[in-house]
């Protein structure tokens, strides 16, 4: 926090949101020093993206005082906002797929010359310098919709400081970045707080909090609870002000009799992503993760896997069978289920309810006398909604309405509801709040004891060797190791590091 | 926005203008709010209707089929060949040229899902290729002369009363795409489609499949739009249904369809399709010109996809 001055950068006072059927937020308050990064928590859909909503100029319609540099303020519209210095980087991501990377860092806003020509160059020149200062090597030039997810959240970054704010809000900006990526995003915020800039910094991954915050603010189903200094602050003092309870056994554990295996993989070949002679199995009763850096291939090779995309040469077993699945439709026939790494662009179809996009991946079974059950529909998926807490005032709701986390349980849901019996969780628990996680570990387990094989892909090393009974980890295309039940007890994170490190 | 998902926004709002409007001519003309006068503009909406009912399962996809009225006169001439010509039985006519308008819709599928062809553009040269067949197998010339019975379809009235035949058939098909689109998997599925075609991938839906499917039905109804028009008219023509796609995707945004897909319902079609046709006798009775007619649906249907991007743009918000 600076020193120079107890003055408010920020505050907010009794903003209040409203949505249909929903109070998001009851008189919040929330401020901030010049310089200090202020973590705001809260479990999914408790109201943090809408208060930062509220203040970046995104929704208007707010009630309550915005206190701004001393000036009392109206937040209007977004390029409003980021004249007075605040700009945001948005949880879920709002960038224009068919531009450049340049183009959309400075939409809007690219340099002219007198006669109002767009200067290119120059453009790239200072997106090249931005996108370099956070440490990333994304080309200017590439377009959005070839880059990762991890990429476009990079991008995001890069957009948010161009416009030098006194303020950066920070929306679970690590959500699908790597070790390497956070640890550059982490010098970054360290830079911007040497510049005097207040950094609200939303994340649901508490070792970052750790890290990162000088004080913290606490909501709980759109209601204020606390500010603290973190000092202040155990561990178990936030999650029991967050969840409103204590949780005592974050990774439960089951013993279940291993059965046969399920799905295996045969020297696996594919061009396009580098992946090389990949062999792994999968059996019943256990949960297999894997583990590796960004680009190391692992969504792609479950993308092949499920027949997302081609491979070019190696077998695939399920159930000892050899098959050869050429499409998606075919994957989930065999009964592979394929919860995708972004649920915005791959998860969801944003403009369904909750229970049509649940019932999108087993319509058949609700299907009596030649027509949908709509009541059963309801009934099957109301129960689904409850077991998964999604935090929403009736089934009917758009997705599009929902918090990012309450999103991603009712992709799990949507996948639970399916007939299938190999289930591939591509970073199931990302953006989800510390006690819906909790409640995701048990429903694996769950799926394990009913004899299904459980595969988990995480950037987590915590979740990585808190969920799984059999580890692959993979660099650069390649499986680089493995701890099977044998080794599994010499799993850590230095071990892990190693493999996931190795080169080729 | 909360929405109850049965009375969806484009629905209601199409209803209100509707409504609007049968009180306005209501109001001007008092001869315009009766049960004959009513009857009567239902006998003018089914060719527009049965169009737009296929066109939007296109549009539910997130595409567009603007080869159906070229489509509408192939099969027509195809039927007149068949029947007219070469003396062939009527029931014959019927299937062939059902299964002509079915395999352009087939076509325009295939060449969309399959090659990746941009919707517009495959559809434009299935146009201009449809209305080149028609031409060219008509040799310029309009065949007229068919049986009784086949006029019926378009002329007669259900037996005993005087509610027109073509008007049972119109409502009967708007009742069982009704059905198919929320009751059945299909239906999800092309609205899923529409709605995020990646993510339906993803889901193990058979994209391609439904999206042939939805093409399919589009020209499979222009077929049927056809027979209608020709017993109607009690001939086949090459130059029949000329800009008629216009009228039937206006029908279906104004009916609340969004151009992206994904949104939309069969019913509103239905409403949207009065509308328009609301709109060209309202321009006739004023005496304004077809000419000037052209401009004014032009505007109509601007202002509906307009709103229809509002919509969209809000939501995004
Ligand atoms: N446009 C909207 N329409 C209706 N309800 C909404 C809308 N936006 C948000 N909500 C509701 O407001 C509440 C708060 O949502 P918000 O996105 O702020 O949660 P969050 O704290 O950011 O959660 P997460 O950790 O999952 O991102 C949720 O219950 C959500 O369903
Ligand atoms: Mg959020």
């Amino acid at each position: 926090m600076s020193k120079k001055s107890k003055e408010y950068l920020l505050e907010m006072n009794d903003i209040t949101v409203r949505f249909p059927g929903v109070l998001a937020l009851d008189k919040v308050h929330f401020d901030m020093y010049p310089g200090e990064v202020h973590a705001l928590l809260g479990e999914n859909g408790a109201g943090k993206s809408t208060i930062m909503k509220a203040l970046a100029g995104v929704n208007r319609h707010y009630e309550g005082e915005i206190i701004w540099k001393g000036e009392p303020i109206k937040a209007e519209s977004i390029v409003e906002q980021n004249e007075r210095g605040i700009s945001i980087i948005f949880q879920e991501m709002n960038l224009l797929p068919n531009l450049t990377v340049a183009e959309n860092i400075f939409f809007g806003r690219h340099p002219t010359d007198s006669m109002g020509m767009v200067l290119w160059d120059k453009m790239n020149n200072d997106a090249r310098e931005l996108l370099d200062s956070i440490g990333t090597n994304i080309r200017e030039d590439a377009l959005i919709k070839d880059l990762t997810v991890g990429a476009m959240q990079m991008v995001e970054i890069a957009k948010a400081l161009s416009f030098e704010s006194d303020l950066v809000i920070m929306d679970e900006p690590t959500s699908a970045l790597t070790n390497k990526e956070t640890e550059n995003l982490f010098e970054v915020i360290e830079k911007l707080k040497q510049r005097d800039v207040g950094i609200v910094y939303i994340s649901h991954r508490l070792e970052e909090i750790d890290l990162l915050a000088d004080r913290i603010t606490i909501l709980r189903d759109g209601k204020y609870i606390l500010t603290e200094k973190k000092e202040n602050l155990s561990r178990e003092d936030l999650i029991s002000n967050m969840v409103g309870r204590e949780i005592d056994d974050f990774y439960p554990r089951v013993e279940v009799e291993v059965g046969d295996i399920a799905l295996k993989v045969e020297n696996l070949n594919q061009e396009l992503n580098g992946l090389k002679d990949i062999s792994f199995f999968a059996r019943a009763g256990e949960t297999t993760g894997f583990y590796g850096l960004m680009g190391a291939g692992r969504t792609e090779l479950m993308r092949a896997i499920y027949g997302a995309d081609h491979y070019d040469s190696g077998d695939v077993y399920i159930w000892g069978e050899k098959t050869n699945i050429k499409s998606c439709e075919d994957g989930k026939n065999k009964g592979i289920a394929f919860l995708t790494e972004d649920r915005k662009t791959q998860g969801l179809i944003l403009d369904f309810s909750i229970s049509e996009n649940i019932s999108i991946t087993n319509i058949d079974a609700l299907i009596s006398n030649f027509k949908i059950n709509l009541k059963e529909e309801k009934e099957r998926n109301q129960e689904l909604v409850s077991k998964l807490q999604v935090k929403t005032p009736s089934i009917q709701q758009k997705t599009l309405n929902l918090s990012g986390g309450n999103q991603q349980k009712v992709v799990i849901c949507k996948w639970l509801n399916s007939d299938s019996n190999i289930f591939i969780f591509d970073e199931p628990t990302r953006g989800i709040d510390v006690g819906a996680k909790t409640e995701i570990y048990s429903i694996i387990n769950s799926l394990k004891e009913e004899g299904n094989a459980v595969i988990v892909v995480t950037s987590e090393l915590p979740e990585l060797l808190g969920v799984s009974d059999h580890i692959y980890v993979m660099s650069n295309g390649r499986i680089s190791g493995e701890f099977d039940n044998d080794t599994l007890a010499t799993a850590n994170q230095k071990s892990v590091m190693r493999y996931a490190t190795k080169e080729y | 926005m909360a929405t109850k998902k049965k009375i969806n926004f484009g629905d209601k709002s199409s209803l209100i203008v509707l409504i609007a409007l049968i009180i306005l001519l209501g109001l001007l003309e008092p001869a315009f709010a009766t049960v004959n006068n009513a009857i009567n503009i239902l006998q003018q909406v089914t060719v527009v209707a049965i169009l737009a009912l296929g066109v939007n399962i296109v549009i539910f996809t997130g595409g567009i089929d603007i080869s159906v009225g070229a489509v509408v006169a192939l099969s027509g001439i195809v039927l007149g060949k068949i029947v007219v010509d070469a003396g062939l039985p009527m029931f014959v006519g019927i299937v062939l040229s059902l299964l002509v308008a079915l395999f352009c819709g087939v076509f325009n599928g295939v060449m969309i899902s399959k090659f990746k062809l941009q919707p517009m553009i495959a559809t434009l040269a299935m146009q201009s290729m449809a209305r080149g067949l028609a031409l060219t197998i008509a040799g310029g010339k309009t065949i007229s002369g068919y049986p009784e019975s086949f006029l019926y379809l378009g002329q007669g009235n259900v037996f005993g009363t005087k509610i027109p035949v073509q008007i049972v058939l119109m409502i009967a098909l708007f009742i069982i795409f009704h059905f198919i689109m929320r009751y059945r998997k299909f239906g999800r599925y092309i609205y899923a489609i529409g709605g995020n075609e990646e993510a339906s991938r993803l889901s193990g839906i058979n994209v391609d499949r439904y999206k042939i499917l939805a093409y399919s039905i589009s020209g499979l109804m222009a077929g049927v739009t056809s027979l209608v028009l020709v017993a109607k008219l009690n001939s086949a023509q090459p130059v029949a249904g000329l800009e008629y796609e216009m009228d039937a995707i206006a029908s279906c945004v104004i009916g609340g369809s969004s151009l992206l897909g994904g949104q939309g319902s069969v019913w509103g079609t239905f409403i949207g399709a009065i509308i328009i046709v609301i709109i060209r006798n309202g321009l006739n009775l004023m005496g304004i010109s077809s000419n000037l007619q052209k401009f004014v649906i032009g505007l109509v249907i601007l202002l509906a996809v307009l709103a229809d991007s509002f919509r969209n743009r809000k939501k995004l918000q």
